[in-house]
């Protein structure tokens, strides 16, 4: 059955969330974060090469921004619309909120290496009333939703041709619906733990990050004309870097992914609302800088590294390295003998001549990746963990209006913001239009021109924080905004397997 | 150093979902879905139909492979002349059973000359005689163990079930047919029970480069290996035919070097492993090039010499050294010298390697 009711299945699981006491960012309206931000345009194939951002002509500086504040993020809104065609040759495009660590400016000897997430901090501000922009200030403790039913959801995964979306997709009963709660936020900071220096510290930084919160309902329709359907939340994703999260090559250059958990297990709290189905709001807790949402207060471990992410595991070192191991290994691409992905390493050693073989032994890393002797194995990077608050240790508490915490699970209490009726999502602000849910109440399941469209073929489609330079894998360039129905699909395939 | 390559379950109805970070795609045909595996609602497939089976796809996981470790939960059920397959990979490694025995192999040089194919089972390389049979109606964990460079070992419930048998050769990588659980490639040799869960591991292909950038390092000498990098980035897009041949020459000597020291027995291979340990704790703290790491190599150098092993003097490493292909790549990146503190380990090496009084031998 059709669902009658968007806002109010949105309204119905709002979580509650619990951040750290020392968090810096928190979760905000991303309309009023693109209206204030520059549109900057990449060419080129090297995206963390300042030359390639912007216009000035090639080779030239300063670079500049192709659409500066304001910018239209609705149609009938005033400013450069948001999703304005970027011209031919363009390969990406970022906004820019804040400008870049060292100024705003793109010019010859500037270093633009991190994103300015102190500046953001002080305009958006850490504590009640201490932003120094009021609008950004005020756009704090937002979300967006959207919902998924089956039909929206059937055609965006015969799209992507990937039988373990079919299979997940098959798996799910008929009246199925998946509430998305997206929050953005304006920055994340990231340090590698046990490791020292600005690298380290700043290794994960980044302007512009999404996250995700997704509740899947399963509705059963009394027998009868009129009926409505009614909905039970079976299962919830949570985007984290949990040990046992899906991840995808998206998602792994910043480390995190998506893991589901059976609803059973989610501790919630109920809320009564007169005349409808009771409100059951998950109790999650925030990590601090990587906004991870995990189901139990205090120190997570995390997703164990890639093999592959050689920087990390390096406390941020050598890792333009990677692109260069990506290249030797690419070089053999076709060897028919036994491959091996250290190659870079064991170019380092075939230079070293005949001493470099006795090096090589003394690699215990499995002799260059070969072979498992039996001996020591390299140490490990230090070991790194997530940080939601300490139970009873909270800084802000964001719940919906009307939920009574007892005194342990509080913090500074905020609500998430209501517009009159419970189930009014909108709210304008000087003539512009600001909405908890993506669609319309006309139209409840389509998306607003700054974010992509479900096929991704119009909309805004670029990085939500600026790109930086010396970054190839693009840890520290801002987040696109992804397809997390996908993410949500996997992590439910996985968990169903889990032993 | 394992990395978890393949994971099912078989949990959730019996689909062949990989819970390894890889999530190798797979389908599963023929087999028949038992809620209750070795525990209560863990899952499992029972493979009786000739066509049954599950297949995963090749992909990045599977290649390289190198070394090993397949460990498969299951149950036999049925009797059988013929061979009963729990995991095939295309040109690569296998587990089966035939008449309740175990075997185990891999393709590659054999001992055996001629074979192109090597493996071992209960009951030619059993621990004990009669050897290990792989029981009816029981749920047993099986293990097949190829170390990459010098041994294979069977293992039931953790425990050895055939010898530490030598080996010639690492495991190869799958070919393009993929990997057939519960069933042969090719059909017609199913398993004749049931599998609740299978796990693959090879050697993580990443630990070399990773364990070489865990040094300390300033920014100096990052830069210099950048730079360094992109020399033999340039050097391998001028050379590549050189840069195939010398990557394969290369594990290939280190390969059966590491196998010559494997072979002289528990002490040596002990000493290989202190070694290492040793190399690994100064190489982290950044004293590469003092007296803790040149003591460290003359030890090893004389220790080797002592069992007959001369790095420097062998043969294929001489060839090696001495090939138009090394000289040409040379020619294009020139040596790294960018890094003092290398440079000092690769001289106190040499001086290591000088000093030693022992007789050179070759292997």
């Amino acid at each position: 059955m059709p669902i009658d009711d968007v806002a109010d299945l949105i309204r119905r699981f709002e979580p509650v969330l619990f951040f750290h006491p020392d968090e810096r960012f928190f979760p905000s309206d991303a309309k009023r974060y693109v209206e204030n931000s520059t549109i900057w345009t990449v060419e080129g194939a090297k995206a963390d090469d300042k030359i390639n951002w912007g216009g000035s002509g090639p080779g030239h500086f300063p670079r500049h921004p192709k659409f500066r504040p304001p910018i239209a993020a609705l149609a009938g809104e005033a400013g450069s619309p948001v999703d304005a065609a970027l011209g031919g040759g363009v390969v990406e495009s970022f906004l820019s909120f804040a400008g870049w660590d060292g100024g705003n400016v793109v010019i010859a000897d500037s270093t633009n290496a991190y994103a300015n997430l102190d500046a953001m901090v002080d305009r958006y501000g850490k504590d009640f009333a201490d932003g120094l922009d009021q609008p950004a200030a005020d756009s704090r403790f937002w979300y967006h939703a959207e919902v998924f039913d089956l039909p929206r959801l059937r055609p965006l995964v015969d799209a992507k041709a990937d039988q373990r979306l079919t299979e997940a997709m098959l798996a799910l009963p008929s009246d199925s619906a998946l509430v998305c709660y997206y929050l953005f936020f304006p920055g994340s900071d990231g340090e590698l733990e046990g490791c020292d220096g600005d690298t380290a510290k700043l290794f994960d930084n980044f302007a512009g990050q999404w996250t995700c919160i997704a509740v899947l309902l399963e509705g059963t329709t009394p027998p009868g004309v009129g009926q409505l359907t009614l909905y039970e939340p079976k299962w919830i994703g949570m985007t984290s870097r949990a040990p046992d999260v899906v991840t995808t090559p998206q998602t792994e250059a910043k480390r995190f992914g998506m893991i589901a958990s059976n609803w059973s297990l989610v501790p919630n709290i109920k809320r009564d609302r007169p005349g409808k189905s009771q409100g059951e709001h998950p109790l999650l807790f925030v990590a601090q800088q990587t906004h991870g949402y995990y189901l139990t207060a205090g120190a997570q471990p995390t997703l164990a590294l890639g093999p592959d992410d050689i920087a990390r595991s390096s406390c941020g070192q050598f890792e333009t390295l990677e692109d260069s191991n990506a290249a030797a290994n690419a070089v053999k691409a076709g060897h028919q003998v036994q491959q091996d992905k250290n190659s870079l390493f064991k170019w380092f050693l075939i230079f070293g001549g005949p001493l470099g073989f006795f090096i090589g032994f003394g690699y215990a890393g499995g002799m260059q990746g070969l072979a498992d002797l039996g001996g020591p194995g390299p140490a490990v990077a230090p070991p790194q963990f997530d940080h939601p608050p300490d139970a009873g240790s909270f800084g802000f508490v964001i719940r919906p209006e009307g939920i009574v915490l007892p005194p342990a699970q509080s913090g500074k209490k905020v609500t998430w913001p209501r517009f009159g009726a419970e189930t009014v999502m909108t709210t304008n602000i000087k003539a512009r239009e600001y909405s908890l849910m993506l669609g319309s109440t006309a139209s409840p399941f389509s998306r607003p021109p700054w974010l992509p469209s479900d096929d991704r073929m119009s909309g805004f489609s670029g990085r939500w924080g600026n790109r930086v330079t010396q970054d190839p894998q693009a840890r520290r360039a801002g987040m696109e905004f992804m397809d997390f129905w996908e993410l949500f699909l996997l992590a439910f395939r996985k968990a169903q397997s889990m032993p | 150093m394992w990395e978890l390559i393949c994971h099912h379950t078989y949990k959730w109805a019996g689909r062949p979902v990989d819970i390894s970070r890889y999530d190798n795609p797979a389908e599963a045909s023929g087999g028949i879905f038992l809620a209750d595996g070795v525990a209560k609602g863990s899952g499992a497939l029972r493979f009786f139909s000739p066509n049954a089976h599950v297949r995963v796809y090749p992909g990045v996981a599977w290649n390289p492979l190198g070394a090993i470790k397949v460990e498969l939960t299951v149950r036999l059920t049925e009797p059988s002349t013929n061979s009963q397959t729990l995991i095939e990979g295309d040109s690569s490694f296998g587990v089966f059973v035939s008449e309740e025995k175990l075997f185990g192999y891999f393709v590659g040089k054999s001992i055996y000359p001629g074979m192109n194919s090597d493996g071992l089972n209960t009951y030619q390389d059993g621990v004990a005689f009669p050897g290990y049979r792989v029981p009816y109606g029981k749920w047993v964990v099986l293990t097949f163990v190829h170390d990459g460079f010098s041994q294979m070992r069977l293992y039931a419930d953790g425990v050895p079930v055939t010898v530490a048998r030598s080996v010639l050769a690492g495991v190869p990588p799958v070919g393009p047919a993929g990997i057939s659980i519960g069933n042969g490639l090719n059909g017609g040799a199913p398993f004749g029970g049931d599998i609740d869960e299978v796990r693959v591991w090879r050697v993580d292909p990443y630990a070399g480069i990773r364990q070489f950038v865990a040094r300390p390092a300033d920014k100096a000498t990052i830069a210099c290996w950048e730079r360094f990098s992109e020399s033999l980035d340039k050097a391998f897009a001028k050379y590549p035919d050189c840069a195939i041949k010398l990557d394969a020459d290369f594990v290939a000597i280190l390969g059966r070097l590491a196998r010559a020291i494997l072979d002289k027995g528990p002490e040596t291979q002990q000493r290989f492993f202190d070694f290492q340990k040793e190399f690994d704790r100064l190489w982290r703290a950044g004293r590469i090039s003092g007296p803790e790491m040149s003591k460290l190599f003359a030890d090893w150098i004389t220790w080797l010499r002592l069992v007959g092993i001369s790095i420097e003097t062998d043969p294929g490493v001489q060839a090696f050294q001495n090939s138009t292909c090394l000289k040409l790549l040379l020619a294009q990146t020139g040596q790294c010298t960018c890094d003092p503190k290398y440079n000092a380990l690769l001289k106190l090496i040499a001086k290591a390697s000088s000093q030693s009084s022992a007789h050179p031998a070759a292997v």
